[in-house]
């Protein structure tokens, strides 16, 4: 069984007038939690439908758990948990009914675990979930998810507009249920402080590319913030400028060094995760023309 | 799958059972009413139209209901097969078209089954529930068509409601909606597109191509020139005709000259010069003036029939060929459904959302 979970090689997707992704490379290891940050038309979703074989790449090459090709057979479908940024769930429907149309359609569904996790969270169910709030379906879409027992969880965005106690019950449904197995994650937000909490691998999208994607403490040991004497101080060898701010009296300056960092490379200033995934994103704009 | 398609288009499904249902009742009361004043108009004192002078009044009074009531057979047709084809639309478009505009399609497709599965297993649910639907309604259009006519019940030229051809044509319907709601995949002008072009198509076929599905008959008519009551004016008359065509219950669904010696190109100038020469005999117009009644045109042209040796060929498919007819109609429609259903699963099973 190969170490990585999802591998994109070159895949690009155009839809009539414009590139939604231009030649991502990337390769996800197995077991990790991964967060796909990026402005708004960036790509995320596009990147995960193609995960999830929802939507197949204008060309490139997709293998998901080991398996080549962009349209997933019955049998990696039931590995791969999606949930979507709209969370499509049929409103008319009671909860015991989406329940019930879910273990229709997934071979590896446990009965009591979605029943035991909505009624710790006081969904009931013989609501409808037309009359639930948006946490709520959020929630009951993510026990269906993890109710299937995924290798692979794609999940998009799935705390946008949810407030601040929904979200932090979602995540914490979400890492209880993903700790300690072997469960591949591979989620999208705009929310950096989740990412820190429960993510240990970061992919940072740009204008349909992926500019970054690594291991997350690697990212935050890898570089380096320059704001003071940026022209007096010798920087270390290898270094390479992700983001280079310098004014007429101060500035700063993201430096990626190579690791493992030299004691006198440590006296510069560590970014805060935001400084890095800002950078990342401007550089991807400037890189890549509109 | 069959049970979430089943259970997604619940609501749409007892709202087309209850409009079902009362489209049966109303075609049933109407019906049963019009049997009624039929019945009573042939019993005495009616006797179906030969009743004595003393119930004049009531028997002209329940004729003129019969003629009423039947006026209305067409409009109400129409509305029956309305109810029909909305609801085939609204089955096909709430079970394809509605998950992609609801976006529980992305739902569908990432559970542990092949879209093929799910286009089936969705398709069979909707074309069922159709079929289920739509007989009993084409039972009682069936009935009420019987019923209310006055005598055959085929009119080539007109759109058949009766018999079991309503079935397939709503099958067709569903399945077009379904095939063309994976790519217009909003319902409401999906129903609206889908009814136009079923009716479309069915005007279509039955003015173009229900004479390749049952050739017509032919019914020959010789001119024969008799004075009429008046004795100034003169008529075409053909024992047969009446009695051969309208009265087995068709229609002519076309009627031609032809003269005897065959000249059908020139025959229609031919006839134009005897009339003006008539017209000039008998009723003192000028030459290429213009006559002064219907009446006076009806003559000539019967007169100038006569004189040349004009016959008329009338086509009419007999009603015996009612179920042929029916049978034809169905295959093909059933056919086209078919072809649909088949286009939407290779295209589902091809692309992606």
């Amino acid at each position: 069984m190969t170490n990585v979970a999802i591998r994109l090689t070159k895949v690009t997707k155009s839809y009539r007038r414009r590139d939604a992704l231009r030649d991502c490379d990337l390769a996800i290891p197995r077991g990790r939690v991964a967060a796909v940050v990026g402005s708004n038309g960036a790509g995320k979703s596009t990147m995960l439908r193609i995960m999830a074989g929802l939507t197949s790449p204008s060309s490139g090459e997709v293998t998901v758990l080991g398996e080549a090709g962009a349209a997933l057979s019955a049998e990696r479908l039931a590995r791969v948990g999606y949930l979507d940024q709209d969370r499509p769930l049929y409103r008319n429907f009671e909860v015991g009914e989406m329940l019930r149309a879910a273990a229709h359609t997934n071979r590896y569904w446990r009965e009591a675990l979605p029943r035991e996790q909505l009624s710790a969270l006081g969904i009931g169910l013989d609501q409808r979930i037309k009359d639930l709030s948006g946490g709520q379906q959020a929630q009951v879409a993510l026990s269906i998810c993890l109710a299937c027992e995924p290798e692979l969880l794609i999940l998009d965005e799935p705390a946008s507009a949810l407030d601040p106690a929904a979200r932090h019950d979602l995540l914490q449904l979400l890492m209880q249920q993903v700790s300690g197995g072997d469960v591949t994650v591979v989620l999208s937000t705009h929310a950096l402080d989740d990412v820190v909490a429960i993510c240990d691998y970061l992919i940072v999208m740009a204008h349909g590319r992926v500019v970054l994607a690594d291991d997350l403490e690697f990212i935050l040991q890898s570089h380096r913030l320059v704001r003071a004497g940026i022209d007096e101080r010798p920087w270390p060898e290898g270094a390479v400028i992700i983001q280079d701010q310098r004014g007429a009296r101060d500035g700063v300056v993201l430096l990626r060094l190579e690791l493992p960092v030299t004691p006198g490379e440590c006296d510069f200033e560590k970014p805060t995760l935001d400084e890095v995934v800002l950078a990342y994103m401007r550089r991807g704009q400037v890189e890549v023309p509109s | 799958m069959m049970w979430i398609t089943w259970r997604r288009l619940r609501g749409v499904l007892v709202a087309g059972a209850v409009a079902v249902l009362t489209a049966m009742a109303w075609a049933l009361y109407i019906g049963h009413t019009t049997q009624r004043l039929v019945s009573e108009y042939q019993h005495a004192p009616c006797h179906g139209g030969a009743f004595p002078l003393a119930d004049a009044t009531y028997c002209q009074r329940l004729q003129f209901q019969n003629y009423s009531v039947r006026d209305s057979q067409g409009p109400f047709l129409l509305a029956l097969a309305a109810v029909v084809l909305i609801i085939a639309a609204v089955i096909g478009a709430m079970a394809i078209a509605g998950e992609f505009d609801r976006g529980t399609v992305r739902w569908a497709w990432t559970q542990s089954l092949t879209r093929q599965r799910w286009w089936t297993d969705t398709s069979i649910v909707a074309l069922a529930a159709t079929a289920v639907m739509v007989t009993p309604l084409a039972i009682t259009m069936s009935w009420w068509e019987g019923v209310v006519q006055y005598s055959g019940r085929f009119d080539p030229l007109a759109f058949l409601v009766d018999g079991w051809v309503m079935i397939p044509v709503a099958m067709l319907t569903t399945a077009l909606a379904m095939t063309v709601g994976v790519f217009l995949r909003r319902p409401g002008w999906l129903i609206a597109l889908c009814a136009v072009v079923v009716l479309g198509g069915y005007y279509v076929e039955q003015r173009a191509y229900r004479t390749i599905l049952v050739p017509p008959h032919t019914f020959i008519a010789t001119a024969e020139v008799v004075p009429n009551e008046s004795g100034g004016q003169y008529n075409v008359t053909s024992p047969n005709y009446q009695s051969d065509v309208f009265y087995s219950g068709v229609r002519p669904i076309g009627q031609s000259g032809i003269p005897s010696n065959g000249e059908e190109f020139v025959w229609g100038n031919r006839v134009g010069a005897c009339q003006a020469k008539l017209a000039h005999q008998l009723f003192k117009v000028p030459i290429n003036g213009g006559y002064e009644s219907p009446a006076q045109m009806v003559t000539l042209f019967n007169r100038c029939d006569a004189q040349l040796g004009l016959y008329y060929v009338y086509l009419y498919i007999p009603e015996s060929q009612f179920w042929t007819l029916q049978d034809r109609e169905g295959a093909l429609d059933l056919a086209l459904g078919a072809l649909l259903w088949c286009g939407g699963w290779w295209w589902v099973r091809r692309t992606h959302s």
